[in-house]
């Protein structure tokens, strides 16, 4: 039977987290972000050259860190700013009384700073899109807008608010799209690179957090006051382009 | 290697400038044109205009994306035009109370974000063509945000911590954030290469009356990690000057020479 390749549909995707959880993995992941700090102190943020799918598939399911490993034919792009929503970010206790908290960032994170962000996207060496990166919606993620009443107290144990939204519609229909598709062969090299304006480096760079959200404490049971759990929050900036790959033709059940 | 005729071909492109107002300009963008300090000094120009000074280059890839300030680098289909305003997402403070953030302005980004573009008028020229007249809300961008809302506000805002209180947060977009909701060219303006074009935004004189009133932008107040790990009372906070901005865009397709001839299934010729 003569050899032929088929299309499937397939996201390629690629994710940078910012929390400090990253500080406490086993094994450091390239270009992920302890802090804001961290993050802001980079200049340029890279994407599908570094990472593969060994960091979890919610983040990436690239089988090779550099190359692409079957031939793609890219039909849209986007980049996502993707913020907790559990908003309430928490400092630690420790011996004060008094807790530190911040409501505003997620919303400041996936609703202000994609406007103040550029990308661009290569394939080999060529520069295929030069873009802010508000332009470039996700076209996923969780719909509507909720921010309600934080708890207004000083030592937690109360209401937390709620960031949930995002950039653009949640339908992949609304993404940045190629028209006729890039073909992108076997083996090509693909990146993309963001980057902040300094603006918002100075900003990040001096803010405080990720944070901690509020949780009770599974181990200690139903807890009093003293007995919450804060766990760290997670920011994430994906670059997912979606497309077709080319691949052998397989699955041929022919009766 | 078996030679192919010269042949252009067309890529999804976007062309955007953009104008800033910032209490604070950074580095080189002290020296950008028509960028602006204060609301008052944005209101003293009737008349704002894009695709005419910056570049990329002198600005950021974030607020413009021309490589030549005046003229259009290659040829170029516009399929849309589309104008964003936008702001932050949260109120204008001043850090004047050296423990809390104090003075908070809930309703500027506010005003900026909704209804200005009300206010506002737009054209978009090709060389001497007036192609487009219209007002700034019947021109949406076509991306931003989705949802909108505001949380409560500060209760108090001359509290010693508000920001222990839940801010006021507001977000949303001129228009659906989806790239059909936009101004449409439903036969497409083919733009030759090295042409001019021009946008222009005119403010009405009840949008000037209202900006050259106020003395925004100020700033954002946050939390430093010092103020998260101490008492209040012996905290500080970080202010960062707020940011708002109109972002004139126009989509469509640029023709490129071909390159980057990437036959899918193939490697390496």
């Amino acid at each position: 039977m003569k050899f032929m390749n088929v299309n499937e549909s397939w996201f390629l995707y690629d994710t940078v987290m910012i929390s400090p959880f990253v500080s406490s993995l086993p094994h450091a992941v390239p270009g992920w972000y302890a802090s804001f700090a961290a993050l802001g102190a980079d200049d340029d943020i890279t994407f599908f050259n570094s990472r593969n799918k060994s960091i979890g598939l919610a983040y990436n399911n690239q089988d090779s860190r550099d190359q692409i490993p079957f031939a793609l034919v890219a039909e849209s792009i986007s980049v996502s700013f993707i913020a907790p929503a559990c908003s309430s970010h928490l400092g630690d206790l420790g011996q004060n009384p008094i807790r530190g908290r911040l409501d505003t960032i997620s919303a400041f994170f996936a609703h202000e700073l994609p406007q103040h962000s550029s990308m661009i996207f290569r394939i080999n060496q060529d520069e295929r899109l030069k873009c802010n990166c508000g332009m470039l919606p996700p076209g996923y993620g969780e719909i509507g807008f909720a921010m309600g009443q934080g708890d207004i107290g000083l030592t937690g144990g109360g209401g937390n608010s709620v960031t949930a939204g995002g950039w653009g519609r949640s339908h992949l229909k609304y993404r940045w799209e190629f028209a006729t598709g890039i073909g992108i062969p076997r083996r090509a090299t693909m990146s993309v690179h963001v980057r902040f304006v300094e603006w918002a480096r100075t900003v990040l760079q001096a803010i405080w957090g990720p944070g901690n959200m509020e949780m009770w404490n599974y181990v200690d049971g139903a807890p009093p006051s003293n007995e919450l759990a804060y766990l760290y929050t997670s920011f994430l900036i994906q670059v997912l382009v979606q497309g077709k790959r080319e691949v052998q033709q397989r699955g041929e059940y022919h009766a | 290697m078996q030679q192919k005729p010269y042949m252009n071909v067309a890529e999804p492109y976007p062309l955007y400038d953009t104008v800033i107002v910032c209490s604070q300009l950074y580095g080189k963008e002290q020296s950008i044109n028509g960028w602006f300090t204060s609301f008052r000094d944005f209101a003293a120009d009737t008349r704002h205009t894009f695709f005419k000074s910056r570049t990329a280059g002198n600005s950021h890839l974030a607020y413009c994306n021309l490589d030549s300030s005046d003229s259009i680098d290659f040829v170029y289909q516009a399929f849309s035009l589309g104008v964003r305003f936008f702001g932050p997402v949260m109120p204008d403070a001043d850090n004047i109370v050296v423990e809390s953030p104090n003075a908070i302005r809930e309703n500027e980004h506010v005003f900026w974000m909704f209804d200005l573009a009300k206010h506002c008028g737009i054209d978009f020229r090709v060389q001497q063509d007036v192609i487009v007249e219209n007002t700034c809300i019947a021109c949406p961008p076509g991306y931003g945000p989705r949802g909108g809302g505001g949380a409560h506000p500060i209760p108090d805002t001359n509290a010693p911590h508000p920001n222990q209180d839940s801010w006021k947060v507001v977000t949303g977009s001129n228009g659906e954030p989806v790239i059909d909701a936009r101004f449409p060219f439903p036969n497409p303006i083919k733009i030759p290469r090295n042409a001019s074009i021009e946008a222009n935004i005119y403010l009405t004189s009840y949008a000037r009356y209202v900006l050259e009133n106020l003395d925004s932008p100020a700033n954002n107040v946050y939390l430093t990690e010092n103020q998260a790990l101490q008492p209040a009372d012996d905290a500080d906070y970080f202010e960062v000057p707020t940011r708002y901005g109109i972002q004139v865009s126009l989509f469509g397709f640029r023709e490129v020479q071909q390159r980057g001839q990437y036959h899918a299934p193939g490697a390496a010729e």
